[in-house]
C-alpha cells in the first residue's frame, strides 16, 4: 500500500514538474534552537556552502510553569558569536502560557516580549527586519494568541519590522476553525505530522504521505508562506507503553552497540538493565524509538511542498542548525532541498 | 461531574496533595510527553521567587539570631516590608556603615534597637541586602536583572569588606550568600564557586538554613560548569537540610550518566547521604522508584521521604487502575481486574506492596499507620477484596482523626466494590449519624459527606434507582438542571410518606427540605426546597409529557402569588428567581428578532398555568378546524419546540431571547452509547421533537404562502439541530476534533437547511435568517 502511495506521489510530482511553472525566489535559511549561539566551524562552513542568508534564532521561550504566577521567559539565547546573516529573532510560546495569560493580559505580555527581544538582540547587528512567534495555538487560545500578535505587530510596525508566525499543518488545513494569525507572513512547519504519543507510531517527524493530506488548501491560505523542513532526530523514550520523553539529537547508531540494549526492530531498542543514557536514567523494560529524517524523505517532502506552493519570494528554512545533525546530510542533498522551491 | 476518576476513591487525596513537600515534585499524574532539550538547557538553576516557605525560613533564622527580644513581625517589616526604605536618616548615605537613625519614637522593636545604637551590624547587612536585591532576583524573568557590571563588582567588593569587618558569623554567612549569588546571577560561576569555598564554607555552621541557601547557589554554579556529580551532591545536601529549598534542590539535581552517578556515590560521606540521592532520583517525574526505595530502606530505614514516595506511587497506580472506571460501573470489581491485567499496574502494586510488607515486618516505617493503610489498600487494588475489607475492619478501631476518615472512605470504597446493591442495612450504616467520626475536624465532615454521596450516587445510578440518585447528590441541582419526569416527583413525595425509612433515606429527605449549609469543594449544596417548588416541577414535567389536563390541575393548586412570581420566599433554592412567570412569549418561533407582523406571538406574557391553558385551547381549536389555520399549527409547533429546550422544560424562562445555541434537555441518567464501536457513558438527550415537527408539517401543508412555509421549515431545521447536536458532542468529547469533523458539518446537523436555501431563497424570511442565524448563513455560504 505504502509503495503504491509512494509511486502515486512520485507520479504527481513528475506531472507537476512537467507542466512547468513560474520560478520562486528562495532565501535559504536555518533555525537555531540552542541557548548559546556559538556555531562550530563545520556549521559555519555548511551555512556558507548552502548560501544561507537568514537565521531564525530562538531568542527565548515563554512558559507559564505549573507553580508560577505569571508567564516567564526561559532559556534566553546567549550570543557567544555575532551571526553572519540576517537574523529573525524567534520566540517560542507555550500554548498553556496563552491559555493562562488570557486575552485581556496578552497585549501586556506582547510588550514584555517586544522589550526582551530587543534587549537580547546583539548590538553589533542591524535591527531585525522580521520577528517570528512560534506557538501551537488551539481554537480555545486563538483569541488570546491573536490579541498578543496584534499588539506585537503594532509595536513592530512602528519600527518597520515584519511579524511572522509559525503555521502547523492542522492550522493550514482548518483555517476556519483555528483562524489565520494577524501577521505579515506564515512559516509552514512541514514536520511533526505523526502521533508522537502513540507507542506504535514509527516516525512522527516526517511522513510525506501523511503530510500530503494536509496540503489540500495550501495555495488558498490567507498568508504568504515560508517553509520549514526537518533535519533533526530524536529518541522517544517509552516507559510502560507510554511515550514519556524526547531525547534530542539521538540516533540509533549511538546506542545499538551498548550491551544492555536489545534491538527490537530497525528503529527500536529495549533497555535490559537500568542505566543512565542520553542524560536520563532508563529503567529495565524501557524502550527507545529512534526517529530521524532520511535524506530521500527530506527531498521528497521538499519537492511536494515546493510544487504545491504558489511561486513567490520565500524563505525556506531547515530545522535546525547542529553539526551532529548536518553530518547525516550531504551538502548536495540540502542544496537540492532549497532548489526544490525555486 | 462525569464518570471517571472523579467518581473514584483516592486514598490520599486531598490531604497529602496539600502538603508543601509535594509542591514542585510533579505530584500530579503527568499524562503528556515531557519534552526535554537535554542537559545543556533548563539550567536556570538558582533561587526562585520568594515563596511563603522561604520567607518563613528566613524569618526563623533571623529570629533565632536575635533571640526572644525582637518580634517576628518587626523583622518581617524590615526584610519584606518598606521599613528600611521609609526610615528617616540623618542625611547620611545609607550605604555607609552605621547611619544614624533619627531618634523619633518608632513602634518597631528593631528600629528601637538601632536608635539605641544596638544591632547596627544587622542593620547594615539588611540595608546591603536590599541594595543587592535588584542585581540578584528575578533572574530568568522579564529583563528585571540589572546588568550593570560596574555596580555588581562594587557590591561584591563591598560584601568582601563587610565580611571581613563583622565579627558575627551569622552575618559573615549572609554576606557570603550575597557574594555568591551576586556572582552567580551575573554568570561569574568560577568566582561564585571560589567565594563559596573561601567565605561561606568556614561559617556554614552559623545557620543551617542560610548555609543551605548558599550551598544551593553554589550547586547551581557547579552545574553550570558541568560538574554534575559535585552539583548533585551539593543539591542533595540542600535537600536534606533545608525544607524551604527542597524544590530547587530537586530540580537542580541532575545526573547524566553512570560515571557521574558513581562519582556522586563516592562523594557521599555516609549511607544517609547516599539515601538522599536515591530519594532525589526516585522523585524524578517518570521514575519507577522501587529499586531506589529498596536502597533507601537499606541505607536509611524508615526515612520520611519514603512516605511521600509511597503516596505518589499509589496515586499513580490509582489513576492507572481506577482512572478509567467509576462508581457508575455495574461491575466494578470485574473492571478493576480488567484494568489491573491490562496495564503495568498489577506489577507495580505487587512490587510496592512487597516493600510495605517488608518495612512493616521490620518496623522500618516513619508513619506506620500510613504504611498499614497503604498495604491494605494495595491488597484491595490487587483484587483481594474480602481480605482487605477484614483487615481494615480490624484496624479501624485503633484509628483517629484524619487516619480514621481515610479508613472510612476506604471502607466505603470496598463496600461499593463488593456489593451489587445498596441494601437497607448499608443505608443504615452509611447515614452520617451512624459513621464513626472520632477526632474528625468539623470542617472536614462535609468533605466526607461529599465523597459518600458521590459514591452512592453512582451506585444508585448503576442499580437504576433514579429517585435516590437524585436525592443523594445535590438534588437541587439535578432537579433544576435536568428535565425530570412527573413520576419522579411523585416518588419523592412517596418516600417522604414512607413509614419506616432507613436512616439514610431520612437524611436525604431532611436535606431535600432543609438543604445543607456546609460547603465543600466540588459540592453544590444550597438551601432546601419548598413543597410548591416540587409541585411546579411536576406540573412542568406533565406539560412536557403532553398531559395538559393534569398539568393544569397541578398548576392550579399553586398559590396565585407563586404563579405570578411575586413571592420571594417561594423561589427555588437554586435559581432564586420566579419560575412560573414566563419572561418570553412561549409561542414565538426560535428567532432572535421579532417578526412583528403577527399578533399571535407578539410578546405576550404568560405564567405556566395560563400558557398551558392557552396551549390546550389552541390544540382543541385545531381539532375543530383541522387543515384550516396554518398559523395555529405554527404556534403550537413553537410551543412544543420551546417546551423542549433546556431552559424551557425546567424553568420556562428567558428562552429564545439570547440563546444562539440550543441545548437539548437532559435527564438524570447516563446511558451507554455505542459510537463507532466506542462505548461511552453519556447523558442522553432524550428529546422528542416529533410533536413540534408534526405541527410544522401541518402548517406547511395548510398554506401556500412561501414566507410561512419557510419559517416552518426553519423551525424543523432547528428541531433537527437540537436532536443531532448531542451526537456531535459525543464524538467530539470521546474521539476528538478530527473524528467529530464530519458530524459538525451543518448539513448533517440540519439537513432541512437545503430545502430552505434551494426552494425559499427569494423569501424575506430566508433573507432575514441569513442575517440573524450564523449557522444557516454559514451553510449557505459554503
Amino acid at each position: 500500500m505504502k509503495n503504491r502511495l509512494f509511486w502515486g506521489i512520485s507520479l504527481l510530482l513528475g506531472l507537476l514538474v512537467a507542466c512547468g511553472r513560474q520560478t520562486s525566489t528562495v532565501e535559504p535559511a536555518f533555525y537555531h534552537w540552542k541557548t548559546r549561539y556559538s556555531p562550530t566551524a563545520t556549521e559555519k562552513e555548511s551555512l556558507k556552502k548552502l548560501g544561507v542568508s537568514r537565521l531564525y534564532i530562538k531568542y527565548f521561550d515563554v512558559d507559564w510553569p505549573e507553580d508560577a504566577t505569571q508567564a516567564q521567559p526561559q532559556a534566553r539565547v546567549d550570543f557567544a558569536q555575532v551571526p553572519d546573516a540576517k537574523v529573525t529573532p524567534t520566540v517560542f510560546i507555550t500554548n498553556r502560557t496563552i491559555q493562562k495569560t488570557g486575552e485581556a493580559n496578552c497585549p501586556a505580555l506582547a510588550d514584555k516580549i517586544f522589550s526582551l527581544i530587543f534587549s537580547l538582540h546583539p548590538k553589533e547587528l542591524p535591527p531585525p527586519t522580521e520577528v517570528q512567534i512560534d506557538c501551537d495555538w488551539t481554537v480555545g487560545t486563538r483569541a488570546a494568541y491573536f490579541a498578543l500578535l496584534k499588539r506585537l505587530d503594532a509595536r513592530l510596525d512602528s519600527a518597520k519590522i515584519a511579524l511572522s508566525a509559525t503555521i502547523r499543518l492542522h492550522q493550514l488545513k482548518y483555517p476556519e476553525k483555528t483562524g489565520v494569525p494577524p501577521v505579515d507572513r506564515g512559516m509552514l512547519m512541514f514536520y511533526n505530522m505523526g502521533d508522537l504519543d502513540n507507542p506504535q507510531e514509527d516516525n512522527s517527524i516526517l511522513d510525506v504521505a501523511e503530510g500530503q493530506r494536509y496540503l489540500g488548501k495550501l495555495d488558498q491560505y490567507a498568508l504568504p508562506l515560508d517553509a520549514a523542513l526537518p533535519i533533526f532526530a530524536w529518541g522517544v523514550l517509552i516507559r510502560r507503553e507510554k511515550p514519556i520523553k524526547l531525547i534530542n539529537n539521538l540516533r540509533i547508531e549511538s546506542a545499538v552497540d551498548i550491551p544492555w540494549f536489545s534491538k527490537l526492530s530497525e528503529n527500536r531498542l529495549r533497555v535490559d538493565t537500568s542505566h543512565y543514557f542520553g542524560g536520563h536514567y532508563l529503567y529495565a523494560g524501557d524502550e527507545i524509538r529512534f526517529e530521524e529524517v532520511a535524506p530521500g524523505a527530506l527531498l521528497q517532502a521538499a519537492q511536494l511542498l515546493g510544487n504545491g506552493m504558489a511561486p513567490a519570494a520565500r524563505s525556506v528554512s531547515l530545522y535546525h542548525l547542529d553539526s551532529l545533525t548536518l553530518a547525516h546530510y550531504d551538502i548536495q542533498t540540502l542544496d537540492s532541498v532549497f532548489g526544490a522551491f525555486r | 461531574m462525569g464518570p471517571g476518576v472523579c467518581g473514584s476513591y483516592k486514598l490520599f487525596e486531598p490531604e497529602k496533595r496539600q502538603m508543601s513537600q509535594f509542591h514542585g515534585f510533579k505530584y500530579y499524574h503527568f499524562g503528556g510527553i515531557d519534552e526535554d532539550y537535554g542537559p545543556d538547557n533548563n539550567d536556570d538553576v538558582g533561587p526562585s521567587e520568594r515563596s511563603e516557605l522561604l520567607q518563613e525560613a528566613n524569618l526563623k533564622s533571623w529570629q533565632h539570631h536575635f533571640g526572644k527580644g525582637i518580634l517576628k513581625a518587626d523583622i518581617q517589616e524590615a526584610i519584606y516590608g518598606k521599613l528600611l526604605q521609609d526610615l528617616p536618616f540623618d542625611g547620611e548615605d545609607p550605604f555607609h556603615l552605621h547611619p544614624k537613625v533619627q531618634k523619633t519614637k518608632h513602634p518597631n522593636g528593631l528600629v528601637q534597637q538601632w536608635q539605641a545604637g544596638k544591632l547596627l551590624d544587622e542593620f547594615n547587612y539588611m540595608r546591603f541586602a536590599k541594595a543587592c536585591e535588584p542585581y540578584c532576583t528575578a533572574y530568568g524573568r522579564w529583563g528585571e536583572v540589572k546588568e550593570d557590571s560596574h555596580i555588581t563588582e562594587e557590591l561584591r567588593q563591598e560584601a568582601q569588606r563587610r565580611y571581613a569587618s563583622t565579627k558575627i558569623p551569622f552575618l559573615k554567612l549572609r554576606y557570603a550568600y550575597q557574594l555568591v549569588r551576586l556572582a552567580q546571577f551575573h554568570q561569574k560561576y568560577d568566582d561564585a564557586i571560589r567565594y563559596y569555598h573561601k567565605y561561606a564554607k568556614p561559617v556554614l555552621w552559623a545557620s543551617k538554613e542560610i548555609g543551605a541557601w548558599v550551598t544551593g547557589n553554589y550547586a547551581g554554579c557547579l552545574r553550570q560548569k558541568k560538574r554534575y556529580a559535585e552539583a548533585a551532591y551539593a543539591f542533595s545536601r540542600v535537600y536534606a537540610s533545608a525544607p524551604s529549598r527542597q524544590i530547587e534542590a530537586r530540580w537542580g539535581w541532575k545526573i547524566n550518566d553512570d560515571k557521574q552517578w558513581n562519582q556522586l556515590m563516592a562523594l557521599c560521606k555516609n549511607d544517609r547521604e547516599k539515601a538522599d540521592n536515591h530519594t532525589l532520583r526516585a522523585f524524578s517525574l517518570h521514575a519507577i522508584p522501587y529499586e531506589d526505595i529498596r536502597m533507601m530502606q537499606q541505607l536509611d530505614p524508615g526515612r520520611e521521604d519514603l512516605d511521600l514516595l509511597i503516596v505518589r506511587e499509589i496515586n499513580n497506580i490509582e489513576i492507572e487502575i481506577l482512572g478509567p472506571i467509576s462508581f457508575s460501573s455495574r461491575d466494578y470489581a470485574a473492571e478493576i481486574s480488567d484494568q489491573r491485567s491490562a496495564t503495568y499496574a498489577h506489577k507495580r502494586v505487587s512490587e510496592l506492596d512487597a516493600i510495605l510488607v517488608d518495612g512493616l515486618a521490620k518496623h522500618q516505617t516513619f508513619d506506620s499507620t500510613l504504611w498499614q493503610l497503604s498495604h491494605i489498600y494495595l491488597r484491595f487494588l490487587n483484587g483481594h477484596f474480602e481480605e482487605s475489607k477484614n483487615a481494615l475492619a480490624a484496624l479501624k478501631p485503633h484509628l483517629w482523626g484524619e487516619d480514621l476518615m481515610r479508613a472510612q472512605k476506604m471502607h466505603l470504597e470496598m463496600q461499593m466494590v463488593t456489593t451489587k446493591q445498596v441494601t437497607p442495612a448499608m443505608e443504615e450504616s452509611l447515614a452520617l449519624s451512624a459513621i464513626d467520626k472520632r477526632g474528625w475536624k468539623p470542617e472536614e465532615i462535609p468533605r466526607f459527606i461529599h465523597f459518600r454521596d458521590d459514591a452512592l450516587f453512582w451506585k444508585y445510578i448503576a442499580q437504576g434507582d433514579e429517585l435516590k440518585a437524585v436525592l443523594i447528590k445535590s438534588p437541587q441541582e439535578l432537579l433544576e438542571r435536568y428535565n425530570v419526569r412527573s413520576s419522579l416527583i411523585d416518588s419523592i413525595f412517596g418516600l417522604e410518606a414512607k413509614p419506616n425509612k432507613t436512616a439514610l433515606e431520612a437524611e436525604m429527605i431532611t436535606r431535600l427540605w432543609k438543604g445543607i449549609d456546609d460547603h465543600c469543594e466540588g459540592s453544590s449544596y444550597f438551601g432546601g426546597f419548598k413543597r410548591e417548588n416540587l409541585l411546579e416541577m411536576k406540573g412542568t414535567a406533565l406539560l412536557t409529557e403532553g398531559k395538559l389536563d393534569e398539568a393544569i390541575a397541578v398548576f392550579s393548586s399553586l398559590p396565585p402569588k407563586y404563579l405570578g412570581g411575586n413571592d420571594e420566599d417561594l423561589f427555588r433554592p437554586w435559581i432564586k428567581q420566579p419560575c412560573c412567570k414566563l419572561e418570553e412569549d412561549p409561542f414565538r418561533p426560535w428567532i432572535n428578532r421579532e417578526i412583528s407582523d403577527n399578533p399571535l406571538w407578539k410578546d405576550r406574557r404568560y405564567n405556566k398555568l395560563t400558557f398551558t391553558k392557552t396551549l390546550k385551547s389552541l390544540i382543541n381549536q385545531t381539532k375543530l378546524h383541522d387543515g384550516k389555520n396554518h398559523l395555529r399549527y405554527l404556534i403550537i409547533g413553537n410551543a412544543h419546540f420551546n417546551t423542549l429546550t433546556a431552559q424551557m422544560a425546567s424553568t420556562m424562562k428567558g428562552y429564545g431571547a439570547n440563546a444562539e445555541w440550543m441545548r437539548p434537555h437532559q435527564t438524570v441518567f447516563y446511558e451507554l452509547h455505542n459510537i463507532e464501536g466506542h462505548k461511552v457513558m453519556l447523558w442522553p438527550r432524550n428529546i422528542d421533537t416529533r410533536p413540534a415537527v408534526s405541527y410544522y408539517e401541518k402548517s406547511i401543508a395548510a398554506t401556500d404562502d412561501p414566507e410561512y412555509q419557510a419559517l416552518a421549515y426553519y423551525m424543523i431545521a432547528r428541531c433537527e439541530r437540537m436532536k443531532n447536536h448531542w451526537i456531535t458532542k459525543i464524538v467530539l468529547e470521546t474521539k476528538g476534533e478530527k473524528a467529530a469533523e464530519p458530524y459538525e458539518k451543518i448539513e448533517h446537523l440540519s439537513p432541512t437547511f437545503a430545502i430552505l436555501r434551494d426552494r425559499y431563497g427569494d423569501t424575506e424570511i430566508v433573507d432575514m435568517l441569513l442575517k440573524e442565524c450564523w449557522d444557516f448563513n454559514r451553510y449557505c455560504s459554503q
